[in-house]
């Protein structure tokens, strides 16, 4: 279980100061959106080659202006070190990570999983007992009224009242 | 006009009301969620509903929650909204002094009077600029589109370079499926799935809702701590006695409300500026002032629904709040421009809006206090319940569980996004006015045989182009700065 946290405390880190990487990924996708657009009609290429070209074009025009401020940060880190301060490295090591929102992220993927084979009244009692009760909250009552009010109101509004065909699952 | 106001007494306009004004209130009042969330989570709901009934929902539950952002900032010091901000300047001050009471019932006239304003700029301007709009023609429509995805760089403005990558994002996501003109399947993956493109209400729900509650959980315990107050008709008798207040911040909150890309969140703040530079006693302002409180308070109701007037009249979302409107809008069959305010729905729903704004009055009246104590509720019991809506909501768009993956892709992506501190709102308009531009160009090169001069011919494209170019000059360069180097 420790293994587990720690993993997913690295993971959130990883994450949060996932700055560059989503910069790669949008840049990724700019070339991407490139490349194929080559293999429709002029006409149908024309829009997504442009954005992509801007947007590629912005990227590369953000690494530079990153480039030049972590230059200064440095040279200001390095005097501050000298000083006795501490590094901003060290500062973000510090910093503290929930990993609440992954835990309440594979809440809701495995309610989606499950939501069409098992159906949506079992699936999502069982997801309002469990998923306070892995957030922290420990009032038993609180919980299981919360978990059968919200079914309730869930099925009357969409199910009863805006006909949406939830799912049934093993009631089907 | 009377038509209308006996219309929004059939069907279930009027119940559709109040819970939009229950809801929108509950959701202003928790801090974080905000009227962007209240929308997105809310959009589901009025697929069963008529058009009327659906925009009337919508604008009771914008209008009630921008509202409930006020009561938080004032009895807790803690704003609800973005928008809110300011209105703890003076708010919290009065409840420190034991005028918490007083405070709110300023607050509920102010955001009032401000909201009803703001209705009335809609129904008298919202139809003059929709009629302006059947003077132009396509090219002049993608020149407006155009300023419309150039203000992602005055969304993003801190930031502008990464509002634009994340305006280049929404427009790529927008070219995912069947093109508008040619009928190519582009970016689909050879699914059937994406063929239809980004289905925007999960993409919004997971944008916005879920995205949000993966943000809250990380927060242990509950929101705050709430307190009695009482004394509110006393100030709401306050706020009438001081009608320049009123009118000038009502005027500040209307024309910023206008001009896309300022919102809530900027108005609240110029507005409190305004009032403090024309108050007869400035040094109270920060120390409990009652024109400190109101000035906030009006300026961003008659913001919340002034945003409203371009996306109606042109077409044009200025922020995320009237992106989700335009969005509801385009899911009931209904186009923005002058069809819109010709349609005889009109009258109603600009009753259906002046209601919204007396639902939130009386709710505010008596219940702001209890309602207050919702933000006692432990976040990790209000996270799954959030997460549950997200999933239903998203589900009920088409009955596709498909959607609702989508939805958990785009709320893990939201999360990341707004971690980083990449401008969400961007990417938003980015979706909503890629088709709408690509389609204009198009048409216009079609019309012209080709020939692309036909955008700078016409007045009005040249106009708005110099508009563009504006814009994102002045996003990019700090003018004042180089006003004052050249001036040395």
């Amino acid at each position: 279980m420790m293994r587990i946290k720690s993993l997913a405390k690295v993971a959130t880190k990883l994450l949060i100061d996932a700055d560059t990487f989503l910069l790669y990924c949008i840049a990724v996708f700019s070339v991407v959106i490139f490349a194929f657009s080559y293999s429709f009609p002029q006409e149908a290429a024309r829009f997504p080659q442009a954005v992509s070209v801007f947007t590629f074009f912005m990227i590369v025009l953000e690494f530079i202006t990153r480039y030049k401020k972590k230059k200064k940060i440095e040279a200001e880190d390095i005097a501050e070190t000298k000083e006795g301060k501490e590094s901003k490295d060290q500062q973000l090591e510090k910093k503290e990570v929930g990993i609440n929102w992954l835990l309440v992220l594979m809440l809701v993927i495995v309610y989606y999983l499950l939501l069409k084979p098992v159906g949506f009244y079992p699936v999502t009692i069982v997801y309002l007992l469990i998923s306070p009760w892995l957030l922290g909250y420990r009032n038993k009552k609180v919980i299981i009224l919360t978990a059968v009010i919200a079914t309730i109101t869930v099925w009357l509004i969409f199910g009863r009242f805006f006909y949406v065909p939830l799912p049934m699952g093993i009631f089907g | 006009m009377l038509d209308g106001l006996l219309l929004l007494f059939e069907g279930y306009t009027l119940l559709y009301l109040l819970a939009g004004s229950v809801g929108g209130l509950v959701l202003g009042i928790l801090p974080g969620l905000g009227p962007v969330f209240a929308l997105a989570i809310f959009l589901p709901l009025t697929f069963g509903m008529t058009p009327v009934e659906a925009l009337v929902f919508l604008g009771a539950t914008y209008a009630s929650c921008v509202f409930g952002g006020g009561i938080t900032a004032i009895l807790l010091n803690t704003p609800g909204t973005p928008g809110s901000i300011a209105t703890t300047f003076d708010g919290y001050p009065m409840t420190q002094k034991g005028e918490g009471g007083k405070a709110l019932g300023i607050s509920t006239m102010s955001s009032f009077i401000g909201g009803i304003i703001g209705v009335l700029a809609l129904a008298f301007l919202g139809p003059m600029l929709g009629e302006w709009s059947l003077k132009i023609g396509t090219a002049e429509l993608f020149m407006l589109t155009l300023a419309g995805i150039s203000l992602v760089a005055v969304t993003g403005r801190g930031d502008t370079k990464r509002g634009l990558i994340m305006g280049g994002l929404g427009l790529m996501l927008s070219f995912i499926g069947r093109d508008v003109i040619t009928g190519t399947n582009r970016f689909t993956m050879n699914t059937y799935y994406l063929e239809e493109g980004i289905a925007f209400v999960p993409f919004v729900i997971g944008i916005f809702a879920l995205s949000q509650a993966l943000l809250l959980s990380d927060e242990k315990g509950s929101i705050a701590k709430a307190s009695k107050v009482s004394g509110l008709l006393d100030g709401a008798k306050e706020v009438l006695k001081r009608p320049v207040t009123l009118i000038r911040s009502a005027i500040v909150g209307t024309v910023l409300g206008i001009m896309p890309g300022v919102g809530i969140n900027v108005s609240n703040f110029v507005s409190y500026l305004v009032a403090k530079k024309f108050a007869k006693d400035p040094e109270s302002f920060g120390k409990g002032s009652i024109d400190g409180l109101m000035a906030p308070e009006v300026a961003n109701n008659a913001t919340s629904t002034a945003t409203l007037i371009p996306a109606f009249a042109l077409g044009i979302p200025g922020g995320s709040s009237a992106a989700i409107f335009l969005g509801a809008m385009m899911i009931h069959g209904l186009r923005p421009g002058n069809a819109f305010f010709t349609d005889p729905m009109v009258p109603t729903l600009i009753w259906g809006f002046i209601f919204g704004q007396v639902a939130f009055l009386i709710l505010g009246l008596v219940f702001a206090n209890r309602v207050a104590k919702i933000t006692l509720i432990p976040n990790s019991l209000l996270t799954p319940l959030v997460g549950l809506l997200a999933i239903i909501g998203a589900f009920s768009y088409r009955n596709q569980i498909l959607d609702v993956m989508l939805m958990i892709i785009f709320a893990f992506i939201g999360y990341i996004m707004v971690k980083n501190k990449f401008p969400l709102p961007c990417m938003v308009l980015g979706v909503i006015l890629g088709n709408m531009a690509e389609s204009n160009f198009h048409r216009s090169v079609r019309i012209s045989g080709g020939d692309l001069s036909l955008f700078f011919e016409r007045p009005l494209a040249i106009i708005l182009f110099i508009i563009v170019l504006l814009i994102l000059f002045t996003s990019f360069i700090d003018v004042k700065k180089l006003i004052s180097r050249y001036s040395k």
